[in-house]
């Protein structure tokens, strides 16, 4: 969709389709969960009103699978055998709920949460559930808890590890949130799997690997995403975890591009090519992949992570590099925790740089800190003012700006 | 397209934008009850007990980071902007008249378009949880700030400039 977007800022004539196997036009992932618990509705899902696609002349052939590119005749071909050629092909194909192999998982209320259509059973079965198992403790798994949680179901949510978002904050963080999630009624395991699902026509419950049973109805699996790489690899694209891609989000193969969930693109802070299943990176991936499509000269900058949740009425946000560190040589870490206000901020700098960002409770100044990694600017003599409940762009201004306001100029992407 | 720039060297830090800006986009169009509850619903100001309000909120994110220097934040409306781009729920906009503009009935105040924009410029109003941000006082000649500011820190730029996407 923002692929399309960026094709026509560039180029208003050329002809564009639109192939996707679910039936609904492009929609909102990350509102998934709000919908499940009734907060988001079903029309708001939808990026774009029909009306977008006429438009901009985008042809949506929805319900349809492509199932093999071939490069050389520039070609793809779609489930019932049809072909359709191109100029240029931009594969999104992002990635699918990754469902372990474990005894049961194919019984009637296990589910995965990915699409539109798992958020429409999950609501449909929590309808008539009392308990639910939520299996994986990051942000969709939590999502998923939460929005179980407010439908009225007894939630307990198993974690392998021993923390919760440990791909996205820190352990001091991670304690606070899950005392205000357990103060809010969900529960948690942690330090162990599910290892069989049980139940006759239906789930009963879990079995886990230290013994314990726990009874439910209603099953969510949200432990990561497989990347749905097959077509890259039927075009003899080069795929490592996700597609490899270059700074213009071109793959290995000439005139086919990837972006999203399943690309392998830059990564901002690092330099190195990471897999980001995040929207706002895929989109920013899309925009400069279809504007390249179309013939333009667009250099990706490099995605941020960065993630922000919302639990219970409390904010969260998390950017860059904020995960617990094995090997915190070079990073300087500033933190300020108040856990009877809920409130946590936690900068991280690297070389004078802010490379991360942890907020919790008062979010407010988040982007600013967007702003100081992207513009790498060197903090140091500021340091005191980053974990101020008051930081905000007018003292970054006061500090910084005054002294050299070409500090401050329109940052690259993320 | 119109857009406010900002002249920091002007600015005193009277804070009389904000006000203007509260009192413009209050329901009350009463002052003081727009600062105190933050009008009738529409939004808050965020006044912090024993120390002065700081940026601001209330639609038009206008207002002044107080310490020696001040200076107004405000929406840049960006050529480009990022918050327009990471929206997970397709509610902002930049219109062909450059103005970035939150779709009201779409936005679920997620909070990521706060996380992407490096001024601070837009906040969510949690208690009705949507997004809030200047919005140049539409239906207006002059913004409220700019018409409220004494000192010309804050100026009107109209720009030619034609294809905005």
């Amino acid at each position: 969709m923002r692929a399309c977007e960026g094709i026509r800022r560039i180029d208003a004539v050329g002809t564009i389709a639109m192939v996707s196997d679910e039936r609904t036009m492009p929609y909102s992932r990350c509102l998934l969960t709000s919908y499940i618990c009734g907060k988001v509705p079903g029309k708001n899902l939808f990026f774009r009103p029909a009306r977008f696609y006429e438009k901009n002349r985008i042809e949506l052939l929805l319900g349809r699978r492509a199932v093999s590119v071939d490069p050389g005749r520039r070609e793809i071909r779609l489930d019932e055998g049809s072909v359709i050629g191109y100029h240029k092909l931009l594969l999104a194909t992002g990635s699918k709920a990754l469902l372990h192999e474990i005894p049961g998982k194919d019984l009637p209320g296990v589910f995965g949460l990915r699409t539109l259509q798992d958020a429409e059973d999950i609501a449909e079965a929590a309808a008539t559930a009392k308990r639910a198992v939520v299996m994986g403790g990051g942000l969709v798994g939590l999502g998923a808890a939460i929005a179980l949680k407010m439908l009225g179901l007894e939630v307990c949510v198993v974690v392998a590890s021993q923390a919760i978002l440990s791909q996205n904050i820190d352990r001091e963080g991670a304690r606070l949130l899950v005392e205000h999630l357990e103060r809010n009624g969900l529960r948690f395991v942690f330090g162990v799997d599910v290892v069989g699902i049980h139940g006759d026509q239906r789930v009963k419950g879990v079995r886990l690997s230290d013994g314990r049973t726990l009874e439910c109805e209603l099953v969510v699996s949200a432990k990561g995403v497989r990347l749905n790489t097959e077509l890259a690899a039927s075009a003899g694209a080069a795929v490592e975890r996700g597609i490899l891609v270059d700074d213009r989000m071109c793959t290995t193969v000439p005139h086919i591009y990837a972006a999203g969930d399943v690309a392998q693109a830059k990564g901002f802070l690092t330099g190195a090519r990471e897999v980001m299943t995040i929207w706002p990176v895929a989109a920013e991936q899309g925009k400069v992949a279809g504007m390249n499509m179309a013939g333009g000269e667009v250099t990706y900058p490099g995605g941020l992570p960065m993630n922000t949740v919302d639990f219970f009425g409390l904010p969260v946000v998390s950017i860059g590099e904020t995960r617990q560190s094995n090997d915190p040589a070079g990073l300087e870490f500033l933190a300020s925790m108040d856990p009877a206000k809920g409130r946590y901020r936690k900068v991280v700098l690297r070389d004078g740089q802010v490379v991360g960002a942890i907020l919790i409770g008062d979010t407010e100044s988040a982007g600013v800190y967007t702003g100081l990694m992207c513009t790498r600017v060197d903090v140091r003599e500021i340091r005191g003012l980053l974990l101020g409940k008051d930081f905000d762009y007018a003292k970054l201004v006061d500090a910084m700006l005054m002294k050299d306001p070409t500090h401050l100029a329109q940052a690259p992407a993320p | 397209m119109r857009r406010i720039l900002v002249r920091p060297e002007r600015c005193l830090g009277c804070e009389a934008c904000e006000l203007a800006c509260v009192l413009v986009h209050s329901r009350s169009e009463v002052l003081v009850e727009a600062m105190r509850k933050g009008a009738s619903g529409t939004a808050g100001v965020r006044v912090h007990p024993g120390i002065q309000r700081r940026s601001a909120t209330v639609r038009g994110a206008i207002g002044s980071g107080r310490s020696p220097k001040a200076y107004p934040i405000r929406c840049h409306q960006c050529e480009d902007p990022k918050c327009v781009s990471a929206c997970a729920a397709g509610a902002l906009e930049k219109g062909d008249d450059g103005m970035v503009r939150v779709i009201e009935g779409q936005c679920t105040g997620c909070g990521i378009c706060v996380m992407v924009c490096q001024y601070g410029a837009i906040l969510i109003d949690r208690e009705r949880q949507v997004a809030v941000k200047c919005d140049l006082c539409m239906g207006q000649v002059v913004p409220a700030c700019v018409r409220a500011c004494r000192t010309d820190a804050l100026v009107l730029m109209e720009e030619e400039e034609g294809a905005g996407r």
